[in-house]
């Protein structure tokens, strides 16, 4: 079990919509119907390694469940999000590159049957100054990607050993490895002054912790909202949809075939 | 050098800059002090010391320079007669932290500098000697900047009285702080070099002060033998080093500081450790944060009381008992981590406790002793004792029987949170620079 705060809300944040998906609706038409362009985006997988990911942040829930969630980006444009999946393709060297952060088409993510948990929420209306920041730790191609704010690669390993089962598979989140994609957004946002997690260390931000943020502490984002400084990005209290197909985690995914 | 400048406090818009003349005479109309492309005319608010035997004598001020830029590096020149006859530098703080992607907001702490021994000015060598991205915004020196009452064979005559005492304690001072002989210049370059936030321990006194001292018994042995020692060592501290009272309490949002004197004040016989109001003023210092906080405390946090004999040597905070319960409460009682920054034990250790588990907060302590060893100063490294429910080691002893001092890096990961990185640097023993060690796995959070 990590340290991990619960909040004192009395009741989940209203402003944090369920829609439910409709019938074979993929994640895009899912994301169109409701509107989202950009945000926080968070996604639930259903293969063996999604699976897995959300078993680990069972430590970072009170009923010892396995997480809705596998994975969380920024939404750039209704069509692609910013993330560091660890799905490895191309050349390995882009990793080290571009500190593991990748640009992710929704496309790519939009079987419900691959990825049955969606959700998009917002924290702030300054798109720029997230996109800036994101930037700054990604790299943009005139400029380098900034590992010193902070080293995802790093991250990536225990994850990868941990999915994978190779050698000292124990689970990152207990020796306070965040979830790689999860620790990206946490410190874009908090670079723009905005909590993403505030009952867990950065260190061990993980999608569950930034789902429970954003259902759970929405009186601490009201506060926040009335002291934002100048030059941070102007907060407000988390409004946005999710749609959930898988609430008991499984390995479903591809479908067996015999 | 007869003229000094040394930066005391400074803030986002303000600095204090102590300038001194000692046994110099000069016009005061023809004075002033250049900052950055300012200055300001120094005519009037001399203060003068002299000691009593009339040897040595001072002309000192403070001077505060308002309308400062935050976070700017203000080249500090005194002029006598339109001659600079001392430099400086001060650079601001920022008011707020620096993100991840920025310079961390830097502060070095260190404690225990035994001047005498440090003969190849070997810690001003190592502090000039570091990388320009290592380089502090600030130093807190939390204790024993110099040694009254060391070594302990010079107190052995029982012919030296009041008068020999305070003349020692003066020189002590004025070499210290760059007066002496141009070879014996030790670390008065450093700390010209910056703002300097002082809080005094033991030595800035005698050892143990204000009770007997048992390596100077002749002078602390008697009552008023010791209210002699205390009120003038107390005068030279406020000249030399800082105006001494209340805790000093700033903010480099969302980090608050508070600076707490553990001995100015103290009383005998383990009586009390400071006045009920600046232990008031902690208590709402603490109860107020709205972010993680940063106490410096001469003496370490973490620590067994003494026994009746461990007392007559050298009583720690526990030791004050009253008092020291009231201090754990009122840590008890704070919504954010704190960190305790202190000296005094001449070893290095990183300690943790859980401050409140249902915050997530924890009670860090960071020791950093000594910059120059005094001789036969021990320093075995003891665990933190479990004072405070459980307390960590966040790693095993460091320091190693090394002079040193750490500088911890600040950023915000958030608008809430704090980053703190700590960095031990070795004192150069051959001229070269020794590499730095990071203190524990990395960054840490503070919540």
């Amino acid at each position: 079990m990590i340290s991990i705060r619960q909040s004192t809300a009395t009741g989940p944040n209203t402003k944090l919509k369920e829609v439910d998906p409709k019938k074979k609706e993929t994640n895009s038409a899912w994301l169109k119907r409701v509107g989202a362009k950009n945000g926080i985006i968070l996604l639930g997988g259903a293969t063996v390694s999604h699976f897995r990911i959300r078993v680990a942040q069972s430590h970072a829930r009170g009923d010892l469940k396995p997480s809705l969630w596998s994975l969380v980006g920024i939404l750039i444009d209704g069509d692609k999000f910013l993330s560091v999946p660890l799905e490895l393709c191309g050349d390995a060297s882009e990793i080290a590159t571009r500190n593991g952060v990748t640009t992710c088409p929704i496309a790519d993510y939009d079987d419900p049957g691959k990825f049955p948990n969606i959700a998009v929420f917002s924290l702030t209306d300054n798109t720029a100054m997230i996109s800036e920041k994101a930037y700054l730790v990604a790299g943009d191609g005139k400029r380098p990607a900034q590992r010193s704010i902070v080293d995802l690669p790093t991250l990536m390993l225990p994850w990868l050993r941990y999915i994978w089962v190779a050698g000292n598979a124990t689970n990152p989140l207990s020796e306070d490895k965040g979830v790689p994609s999860a620790v990206f957004v946490e410190t874009v946002y908090g670079m723009a002054g905005i909590e993403l997690t505030p009952g867990l260390a950065s260190a061990t931000s993980c999608p569950e912790a930034v789902w429970q943020a954003a259902k759970y502490w929405h009186e601490f984002y009201h506060e926040e909202a009335q002291q934002t400084l100048d030059k941070y990005a102007k907060q407000y209290v988390p409004n946005g949809w999710y749609a959930l197909r898988q609430r008991i985690a499984a390995a479903d995914w591809p479908p067996e075939t015999t | 050098m007869p003229f000094l400048i040394i930066p005391n406090e400074a803030f986002g818009d303000v600095a204090i800059i102590w300038v001194a003349a000692i046994d110099e005479n000069f016009d005061a109309a023809t004075v002033e002090l250049q900052y950055g492309s300012n200055q300001v005319p120094l005519h009037d608010n001399w203060t003068f010391f002299a000691t009593d035997d009339g040897s040595r004598r001072i002309r000192y001020q403070r001077v505060m320079l308002k309308n400062l830029t935050e976070r700017t590096n203000y080249p500090l020149q005194l002029l006598v007669n339109g001659v600079v006859r001392a430099t400086g530098r001060v650079k601001t703080i920022p008011y707020n932290l620096p993100t991840a992607a920025d310079i961390p907001f830097i502060v070095l702490l260190g404690s225990c500098y035994y001047a005498r021994d440090d003969k190849a000015a070997a810690v001003q060598q190592t502090y000039f000697q570091l990388p320009t991205a290592a380089k502090p915004d600030v130093k807190i020196l939390c204790g024993d900047q110099v040694y009254l009452d060391s070594p302990w064979y010079d107190f052995l005559n029982p012919l030296h009285g009041y008068n020999w005492l305070q003349s020692r304690s003066f020189n002590v001072y004025a070499s210290s702080w760059g007066a002496g002989p141009a070879d014996a210049i030790r670390w008065a370059p450093m700390l010209s070099d910056g703002a300097n936030f002082f809080c005094s321990d033991d030595h800035e006194y005698w050892n143990n002060a204000p009770d007997i001292g048992l390596d100077v018994p002749y002078f602390t042995l008697t009552q008023n033998g010791r209210d002699q020692w205390w009120k003038m060592a107390r005068e030279l501290y406020t000249i030399f080093q800082t105006n001494a009272g209340r805790p000093l309490v700033f903010q480099v949002k969302p980090l608050s500081f508070c600076i707490a004197e553990t001995r100015y004040d103290r009383g005998p016989d383990g009586s009390h450790l400071m006045p009920p109001d600046s232990m008031t003023a902690i208590g709402d210092w603490a109860r107020d944060l709205d972010g993680p906080g940063v106490l410096v405390l001469g003496q370490p946090f973490f620590e067994d009381a003494h026994g009746s004999l461990g007392q007559l040597k050298d009583r720690g905070l526990p030791d004050y008992v009253q008092q020291y319960q009231q201090l754990r409460n009122l840590l008890s009682n704070a919504n954010h981590t704190i960190v305790i920054l202190t000296g005094d034990v001449h070893f290095g250790r990183f300690a943790v406790a859980t401050l409140r588990p249902e915050l997530g907060t924890k009670l860090y302590e960071v020791i950093s002793s000594p910059l120059q060893l005094v001789p036969l100063g021990g320093g075995t490294y003891r665990k933190p004792p479990q004072v405070f429910g459980e307390v960590d080691e966040v790693i095993p002893e460091f320091s190693l029987g090394r002079n040193f001092f750490l500088t911890l890096e600040f950023t915000a990961p958030s608008a809430n949170r704090a980053s703190m990185h700590i960095r031990m640097w070795p004192i150069t023993k051959d001229g070269n620079a020794q590499p730095s060690q990071t203190i524990g796995k990395g960054p840490i959070e503070l919540i």
